[in-house]
């Protein structure tokens, strides 16, 4: 099966690199990682992603206005993302992702097998 | 003998104030006038040969019909009568005149004898007392607040129209009686003190007085006085009561107004500083958890700690977690979805919602719901989360194989009548003081040890206060503990 890849783009450097350990020791994924929001889009660029997981509340760049430059270039806006919220409640993240747009919120602290869920259903 | 008598007669007559003057009523001629009557009259007919009618002329015109009909109606019976007159220079004066029939022997009546005198000063007086008492009702009755008086053994003797209104009762059957022929023993009772009070200090007062009205309670601000007759002598009770339900009312609106905005900005502020801190805290956990699971992945067969320790680690996390998760609870913004729900099935609901942990433990639930109550206007789901907290909680609190009980009530007591209850009583140990004394207080839990935040009860709390309704927990006599919340039912809310 092909490996996808996954771009990981949280400010919390501790954070990026378990879920990172975690989603790669599966050995169905290769993930890239960024710590700086404004660097997120020169990265996914050179890293063409299948997949984008990005933290809403960064310090130097919010997650929906990363989301907004993935939208404005034609070889990004197609990629499926999960946003990562430490805000949002469980029951709400639900209802966010049902909402329109289709974007699904994982709300932290959330468990490796949980994402891979929702990584393998925002692929499948 | 006759002529001297005759002489006294005339000699009485012009001393006197009043006019006199006797009619021969076979001849229809005037036999005798006494001097007074020029001086009531400013002029005298000329007896013997004047006719009686011949007074009719000075009458003024508008009581001329009238005293003509009386002096001939019944010649022959005695009778009273007042009219103004005419004098020649004008003046008008009121005359009281009496006639009556003077008999011969025989019994047949021969003479009329008459009698008059001015009455205008008591006329006038009684004029300007009837004007004055106009204009007193006048301005009595045409004010919203409630005036009556009353003699000093209570009885009613003066009552405004407002008065009639709010009671419901006329002015003829309230003239003359006390409050015990009125009102309620409970209500005369307390009307009866104040009037006491008033005749044993004889000082006026304010006192404000609770009165059921058709619309419901009004409050009055009553000033009670005393009434002094003009030799300085107690006679009277007076009363001016002003209805200041309304201005109570918005009184009382602005300190519950107040004490909301004060509670909103505390818990706005509160719910900020949540919100932060669960960013903050999320955050960390995440990675807490991250590395759980990695380091599962990575135990050595051999380890008989690790695995445990990793367990433990990973409820440590979910439970801080579920702190920061009660408390973006307690302090977010609640903006209730307000709809009409019946009670019972939210509690059923409930109940089948935790019926796992009813089963892992066998508990039973009895179930004493009131098939006739009332619907309650609440949020479906925030009313729901209270009854699965109150029954985790009795869950938790009652022993395997124990009881809980679940009853709802629509019919209160008379005070509580707007009002619907529900009650879950647990099957446990009950409270212990220290823990009742400080129960809605966040963070205070007697089930740290099994993962509680100590959130629940004032989550409970804060849904009912928006609700405007009650939360309350005690002891039970027979052991376990009652949680009740109160409800206002549909339509009764800001009544």
């Amino acid at each position: 099966m092909e490996m996808k890849k996954i771009l990981l783009v949280d400010d919390e450097e501790g954070l990026t690199r378990l879920m990172k350990l975690n989603l790669e020791q599966t050995g169905k994924f290769t993930v890239r990682t960024e710590n700086r929001g404004t660097h997120a889009l020169a990265a996914a660029k050179a890293f063409r992603p299948d997949l984008v997981i990005l933290d809403v509340i960064m310090p130097d760049m919010e997650g929906s206005d990363v989301m907004r430059q993935f939208k404005q270039d034609p070889s990004l806006m197609h990629v499926p993302v999960i946003f990562l919220t430490a805000t949002v409640m469980k029951g709400e993240g639900n209802l966010a992702s049902s909402g329109a747009g289709g974007y699904t919120f994982v709300p932290k602290p959330v468990t490796a097998a949980e994402l891979i869920a929702e990584i393998e259903q925002k692929l499948a | 003998m006759l002529n001297s008598q005759a002489g006294h007669f005339q000699e009485l007559a012009s001393h006197i104030d009043a006019a006199l003057w006797l009619i021969d009523q076979s001849a229809d001629r005037l036999l005798y006038v006494s001097p007074a009557f020029e001086r009531l009259w400013g002029w005298r007919p000329a007896p013997p040969d004047a006719p009686p009618d011949i007074l009719i002329h000075s009458v003024h015109p508008q009581d001329r019909e009238r005293v003509m009909d009386q002096w001939h109606k019944d010649p022959h019976e005695n009778h009273v009568l007042q009219y103004k007159i005419v004098k020649p220079d004008n003046a008008i004066r009121w005359i009281e005149e009496k006639r009556w029939v003077i008999r011969d022997p025989k019994g047949i009546p021969f003479r009329l004898a008459a009698s008059a005198r001015d009455v205008t000063a008591e006329h006038d007086a009684k004029e300007v007392l009837e004007l004055t008492n106009a204009r007193l009702q006048a301005i009595v009755d045409n004010t919203t607040a409630v005036i009556y008086l009353k003699a000093v053994q209570g009885r009613y003797t003066l009552v405004n129209r407002q008065f009639e209104k709010i009671f419901g009762i006329p002015k003829r059957d309230i003239l003359g009686k006390t409050d015990f022929d009125l009102f309620p023993k409970e209500v005369a009772d307390a009307r009866c003190r104040h009037d006491q009070k008033l005749l044993d200090t004889h000082e006026p007062f304010d006192v404000e007085e609770l009165n059921a009205q058709a619309d419901g309670p009004h409050v009055y601000l009553s000033s009670r006085f005393p009434i002094y007759d003009a030799q300085g002598f107690l006679y009277g009770l007076g009363n001016i009561s002003a209805d200041i339900s309304g201005r109570k009312r918005t009184e009382r609106e602005l300190q519950e107004t107040q004490q909301q905005l004060i509670q909103a900005a505390k818990m706005e502020s509160v719910g900020r500083l949540a919100a932060g801190a669960a960013h903050e805290i999320k955050n960390p956990l995440a990675i807490l958890l991250q590395g759980v699971d990695f380091l599962r992945k990575h135990l050595h067969p051999d380890d008989p700690h690790s695995g445990d320790i990793l367990k433990t680690m990973e409820d440590a996390v979910r439970r801080a977690d579920a702190v920061i998760k009660d408390l973006l609870e307690f302090s977010g913004p609640s903006r209730l979805i307000m709809a009409d729900e019946d009670l019972n099935a939210l509690i059923e609901k409930a109940i089948h919602l935790v019926r796992v942990d009813l089963q892992r433990k066998r508990i039973t639930i009895d179930r004493e719901l009131d098939p006739e109550i009332p619907v309650v206007c609440v949020d479906k789901n925030k009313i729901q989360q209270v009854f699965i907290n109150l029954l985790i909680n009795a869950v938790d609190a009652t022993p395997e194989g124990g009881r809980i009980v679940v009853r709802t009530r629509g019919r209160l007591t008379p005070a509580l009548e707007d009002h619907v209850q529900a009650e879950i009583d647990n099957g446990g140990e009950t409270l212990p003081p220290d823990i009742l004394e400080h129960l809605f207080e966040p963070f205070v839990t007697t089930k740290r040890n099994r993962g509680g935040t100590g959130m629940g009860l004032s989550i409970i709390k804060n849904i009912m206060e928006t609700h405007q309704g009650r939360f309350d927990i005690g002891n039970l006599q027979e052991g376990g503990v009652r949680a009740r919340v109160t409800f206002k039912r549909a339509g009764a809310r800001n009544a």
